[in-house]
């Protein structure tokens, strides 16, 4: 089982979200893209000068000092401020620089734990900031800590179509009323949450795998309410189960 | 009890995406002024979302739209309570540079004081290792410009005219800017060391400053030393300093000491000055840069020595005045509302 370390925030209102902390790897990923195109920007910026030095040399020199400085330093404070906390990598790697109480990042956090680079590269190649995010609970490396703020994965959250999951269909089980609410009052939260997550993860199921587990959710489900046998008798396992998903959940 | 999904999206859906439609509004444009009325409104949207998340987390199991409405909720959670605003649309650089700059210098005076000291022991300390023993030159002060003895590179530099820097200044005024703002992030960078290399670093550059500086008055070349280096030493040694001043900020949130507030306050306390001092000493670097490779690289006859030593002395004279007077009044207004509050 993979382990993914999390942010856990309770906000007054007393609930309580979580945010999954990005992978090192994948942090990795983004820093290695956007190494890239810092070197692609570089690259377009020394051809521009090249050709510019053939009128104006040493304003040519200045203007492509300061792009480095710029493109090398300046980069992700630039792009975290004005993408909200994302880089072109982190971009592409669905990462995002968030604060570490849920709140907007402020300028101040994006400098300093841009500053602090220049700490978590000692002594080459991000050894010490590297070593301190694998053994932070949430990932930061030493910028992170004084900025306040944890790189989490920002996958974005769609509102799900309950019709698409359970399109409204015929429901033969409905018919036994007595049945169906005795059905629903016995089944539990998890126990609904297991048959929810069954069906919809059902075609990343082996054939095998997939006849197995609806098999033991259609005897687990049978001793809680027992329907008619002339109703279910024909009926497959996958298809009993989706119908007491439906009763359950519309 | 299970919620019935289909009565429970159909009630909460139009008021998750009002909510949602609201957070794009504020985030596309985040110096939109709400009235107090749209105020109100958006609260009750974040209640109500609130209390839909804690009943689907009480009797739900679709795990897809607790997934959504936590992220709805953080969201909104994260403009509501934020009290600073993106404010680079308001941002008057005049108001920071002549009361915020000086007054974040001011408030944290102590840790100034600290990092002047630290240079000052490190010059001493240098200075006093190149008389006990000469030969320590080498290793004090590894550079080739410095290796030559100072008269030496008098009689080098006085022989240059005017054109010795012609087509370089301004590619050596960026080169300067970019080395000197490096080497001072270098040192703000440090302090998360808990101002342990802050230290070392400080006083390192003192033991250079030391003995460059007794190198060239014991072989009597004060006059050259103070024009070479006042021009630009009087306004990118204070940056040095100022730059060691927001490293110790740093390592003393770090620290903690006597307050009893979290690490993470402590350090959200400190950043907007930390901030505001990075980015004066890199505007004090960008000048400096400017000045070394414009002014302090000529030396007589080129440029008469009074002239940038009287440049210098004005220099430091106005570093000094607008980091211990600029912004003091509006402290004080700022100071006496807070009372009468």
């Amino acid at each position: 089982m993979k382990f993914q370390k999390s942010v856990r925030i309770k906000i007054p209102e007393g609930i309580e979200f979580s945010m999954p902390v990005a992978d090192p790897l994948i942090r990795g990923i983004a820093f290695l893209i956007d190494f890239f195109v810092k070197v692609v920007l570089s690259f377009i910026t020394y051809v521009f000068t090249g050709y510019f030095s053939i009128l104006f040399s040493d304003m040519a020199q200045t203007i492509g000092l300061i792009s480095g400085f710029i493109i090398f330093i300046w980069y992700p404070v630039i792009f975290e401020w004005w993408w909200r906390g994302q880089t072109p990598g982190k971009r592409m790697m669905k990462l995002r620089v968030v604060d570490a109480r849920g709140l907007n990042l402020s300028f101040s956090q994006i400098l300093i734990r841009n500053l602090l680079r220049f700490v978590d590269m000692l002594p080459m190649g991000y050894v010490l900031g590297g070593c301190v995010a694998l053994f932070s609970r949430t990932g930061q490396r030493l910028g992170d800590i004084a900025g306040g703020t944890v790189v989490v994965c920002a996958h974005k959250v769609f509102m799900p179509n309950i019709e698409e999951l359970m399109p409204a269909q015929y429901n033969s089980l409905r018919d036994y009323a007595y049945v169906t609410a005795r059905l629903r009052q016995l089944t539990s939260p998890q126990e609904a949450l297991l048959l929810a997550n069954s069906i919809l993860r059902r075609e990343q199921l082996e054939p095998q795998a997939r006849l197995k587990v609806f098999g033991s959710l259609r005897i687990h489900f049978e001793q809680k309410a027992k329907y008619p046998e002339k109703l279910t008798l024909g009926m497959s396992d996958e298809q009993y189960i989706r119908n007491v998903a439906d009763i359950l959940f519309r | 009890m299970i919620i019935n999904m289909q009565e429970f999206s159909a009630r909460g859906q139009p008021l998750w995406d009002e909510l949602d439609h609201e957070l794009i509004l504020l985030s596309d444009n985040p110096s939109r002024q709400l009235s107090l009325k749209q105020v109100k409104r958006l609260h009750y949207l974040y209640s109500r979302t609130c209390a839909d998340l804690s009943e689907m987390r009480t009797y739900g199991v679709e795990r897809d739209i607790c997934a959504y409405l936590e992220a709805l909720c953080a969201r909104a959670y994260a403009e509501l309570h934020t009290m600073e605003r993106r404010r680079f649309i308001n941002f008057h650089p005049f108001e920071w540079l002549s009361r915020t700059f000086p007054q974040a210098v001011r408030r944290h005076y102590r840790k100034l004081i600290l990092s002047i000291a630290l240079t000052v022991m490190g010059a001493i300390m240098g200075s006093t290792l190149l008389v006990v023993d000469p030969q320590s030159k080498d290793v004090l002060l590894p550079y080739a410009h410095l290796a030559i003895t100072p008269s030496e590179r008098v009689i080098k530099e006085e022989q240059s005219d005017s054109n010795t820097y012609k087509g370089r200044k301004m590619s050596g005024s960026a080169w300067y800017m970019i080395h000197n703002s490096k080497v001072s992030f270098m040192v703000i960078a440090s302090g998360v060391t808990y101002g342990v290399l802050t230290f070392v670093l400080l006083f390192t550059n003192g033991v250079l400053l030391g003995a460059v500086c007794l190198d060239y008055i014991a072989a009597g070349e004060s006059l050259f030393l103070t024009g070479w280096l006042l021009p630009h030493g009087s306004i990118e040694i204070p940056a040095i300093l100022l730059a060691g001043e927001a490293a110790l900020i740093l390592g003393a949130a770090l620290i903690g000491g006597r307050t009893r507030l979290s690490l993470a306050m402590r350090l959200r306390q400190a950043l907007p000055d930390i901030t505001t001092i990075a980015f004066g000493v890199m505007l004090m670097m960008i000048w400096a840069g400017i000045i070394e490779a414009a002014f302090s690289q000529y030396h007589e006859p080129v440029l008469p020595y009074w002239f940038k030593i009287s440049f210098g002395v004005v220099q430091l004279l106005l570093v000094l005045w607008f980091f211990c007077f600029c912004g003091r009044k509006g402290a004080a207004k700022v100071f006496n509302a807070g009372e009468n509050r």
